[in-house]
């Protein structure tokens, strides 16, 4: 049980495998989808996330708890001292050993932040799949994304030609 | 190791995340399934909100030919295919095309008008044209139908007690907030700026008809007009206001100018810039207007902005800020855009014609809707072969007055900015001056635009540099000068 600091809100998340999280409010609001949640208060207990198991859900904190604005009481002093471009390149940084994870693992992450709504997460785990689209062959894209060719010789001899600007 | 597929939602959200139109229809070349998904209406609506239409190229208006971007510009392959699937002579337009003038592009789009075959003489003619839109992509246009008798009239009367007005014709984006506009929607402004009044007439193609509005707003002459964030700014001679018209609600208003001075012959931009920004490009005092001055949002927040020691003439539509480099051997020469965000600059293509329209559109695929819908003609819209009526001048008096007719053209599309001395540097791009003697000079006569714009255009072009004829009118001996501002360079 995390402990509750004076003056913070805390609400508990539920993943659907039993798991809870204490989280403070301003953190869990770093998903849109939990922001309204709270804000229509439908929020007074506990939430339950589903389909997101414990795992996933706890890196998803972790981020949140990375990335909410360092504002109040103990934020303010943070944010004088250190100059905001440094704090900028810091969050890079953590963010880039934070996307060190295997396939299956990053697209559940898109998922969470897909369902979540938490759109710098969701940016930051889609970027390796939009980077391997925009760098790689057909086939390599397939293999990437799991998908088969199933079009025909000539529907795909047709796509590439009506499109030939695109593969150039 | 057969991994499980991706949720379709999940592709979704990375599709709609992908940089370039290029990504994303060779995304959806990698199966069936996919192209399902990117070729969703909703989907495609999505993406095209997100992303603006790339820049292509230029459309030079004196030939009737399309300019497209070049390696290693990102646009250059999707330009290239534009080139080739797009009719930009447009021969598929009413007979024959050269007579049709190009006055603006925009999302695809390009609105061209023409003399109506009644000539009444009078000079008129000029203010009334009969104007279509189309989709040089798709072959398709619509045209529009004349100004409603009555505004015509009325716009007629007080030129009569004037003797002369700004009239421009323009194409109006789609707004923030109609999301579900269909793709074939547009709307178009006729603006005839007098000193006593202002009027003006909105065609929407959804009902196929003109909607007069008007504005007890007078600015005096205006010299540019700009569109950034849902509101068009026109530049006038005064140093304290700029109006503005909103295109939500088709209002006009008056908006405060950037607390600074500003030569009548100067050469200004407005443009978007991030986070609902607008930004006001204004020359530096004694600086023969290499260097400009950015004004943020009128806040009077100034950061400067150096030219270097290149001789720059600028042109702006929307988001983009367009340099034409003139004379320097430290850069290639050609037409350059300013990302106005991150201040950088990349080259287009290697010779631009000035004054061009830029054009963007996405490139033929799934992406590229036709913009326009041939449907048949709306009621009241009349054939290219019928005599369109234009109001005529009454001659009360006899006696004689010459009246100066100096077509438009002087205005850019969007604005224009192009530096009235600067642009002297020998780049055989001096047109623009005309954008600002187009409002700044005496009423009577072409000023340093004309001829600028004769230098230009090379004398080329049906009417646009200046058309002068005598003909009788009221007001005794008074001199008469007409000077239409119609968008574009003829």
């Amino acid at each position: 049980m995390a402990t509750r600091e004076a003056g913070k809100k805390m609400i508990m998340l539920k993943s659907p495998d039993g798991m809870e999280f204490e989280v403070e409010e301003a953190v869990a609001m770093e998903s849109q989808t939990i922001r309204k949640m709270i804000e229509d208060d439908c929020a007074d207990t506990a939430i339950l996330i589903p389909n997101i198991n414990s795992k996933i859900l706890s890196r998803v904190i972790e981020y949140c708890n990375k990335h909410v604005p360092t504002t109040g009481a103990t934020g303010a002093a943070a944010s004088d001292t250190v100059a905001p471009a440094a704090l900028a390149e810091d969050l890079k940084i953590w963010d880039a050993e934070f996307i060190k994870v295997n396939r299956a693992t990053r697209f559940d992450l898109i998922q969470a932040a897909s369902y979540l709504n938490i759109k710098g997460l969701l940016d930051l785990t889609s970027q390796t799949t939009i980077d391997t689209i925009s760098d790689n062959s057909l086939e390599e894209i397939r293999s990437f994304l799991s998908t088969k060719n199933d079009y025909l010789p000539e529907e795909e001899q047709t796509i590439r030609r009506e499109n030939q600007w695109a593969f150039q | 190791m057969a991994l499980p597929a991706i949720p379709d939602e999940l592709l979704v959200e990375i599709f709609l995340r992908l940089p370039t139109p290029g990504d994303l229809i060779r995304a959806s070349a990698a199966c069936a399934s996919f192209r399902r998904l990117v070729a969703d209406r909703s989907f495609l609506r999505r993406f095209r909100k997100i992303h603006p239409s790339p820049l292509l190229g230029f459309l030079y208006p004196g030939q009737h030919r399309f300019h497209p971007a070049v390696r290693p510009h990102p646009s250059a392959p999707a330009a290239g295919a534009v080139a080739l699937a797009a009719d930009f002579s447009f021969a598929f337009l009413p007979a024959p095309a050269r007579d049709w003038s190009v006055r603006e592009v925009r999302d695809g789009r390009v609105l061209l008008d023409r003399s109506r075959r009644h000539d009444s003489g009078d000079g008129l003619e000029a203010l009334f044209k009969q104007m279509v839109m189309c989709d040089p992509l798709h072959r398709q246009y619509l045209l529009l139908p004349p100004i409603p008798d009555d505004l015509a009239a009325s716009v007629v009367d007080q030129l009569l007690v004037e003797g002369h007005c700004l009239a421009e014709t323009f194409l109006v984006p789609p707004g923030n907030g109609d999301e579900e506009e269909e793709g074939t929607s547009f709307r178009v402004v006729w603006m005839v700026l007098l000193q006593a009044k202002l009027v003006a007439a909105v065609f929407s193609s959804g009902t196929g008809k003109w909607r007069a509005f008007s504005s007890e707003l007078l600015p005096g002459f205006v010299v540019s007009r700009h569109y950034a964030h849902g509101c068009f700014y026109w530049v006038s001679g005064s140093t304290e206001k700029l109006l503005v018209l909103d295109i939500q609600r088709m209002k006009f208003s008056m908006a405060d100018h950037p607390p600074c001075a500003r030569h009548s012959g100067d050469v200004v931009a407005i443009v978007e810039a991030g986070q609902g920004m607008i930004w006001m490009f204004v020359p530096k005092p004694d600086t023969s207007r290499l260097k400009y001055n950015v004004w943020r949002n009128n806040a009077g927040i100034s950061t400067q902005w150096q030219m270097e020691k290149m001789t720059f003439s600028l042109l702006q539509v929307g988001r983009h800020l367009l340099l034409y480099q003139c004379g320097s051997s430290l850069v290639k020469s050609g037409g350059f855009t300013l990302d106005v965000n991150t201040l950088q600059c990349e080259r287009v293509c290697a010779s631009l014609p000035k004054p061009s329209h830029i054009h963007c559109n996405f490139p033929p695929s799934l992406l590229a809707a036709p913009t326009v819908s041939s449907a048949k003609p709306q009621a009241g819209v009349r054939g290219e072969g019928d005599a369109v009526r234009v109001p005529e001048l009454q001659e009360p008096d006899p006696g004689s007055v010459e009246v100066h007719v100096l077509a438009a053209a002087d205005q850019a599309p969007n604005p224009l900015f192009v530096g009235g001395n600067d642009a002297e540097a020998g780049c055989g791009g001096r047109g623009g001056g005309a954008g600002a003697g187009a409002g700044a000079g005496p009423p009577e006569g072409a000023g340093a635009g004309g001829v600028a714009r004769e230098g230009v255009q090379g004398g080329e072009g049906p009417a646009g540099t200046r058309v002068s004829r005598r003909t009788t009118a009221a007001k005794g001996n008074k001199s008469f000068s007409w000077r239409g501002c119609l968008p574009f360079w003829m």
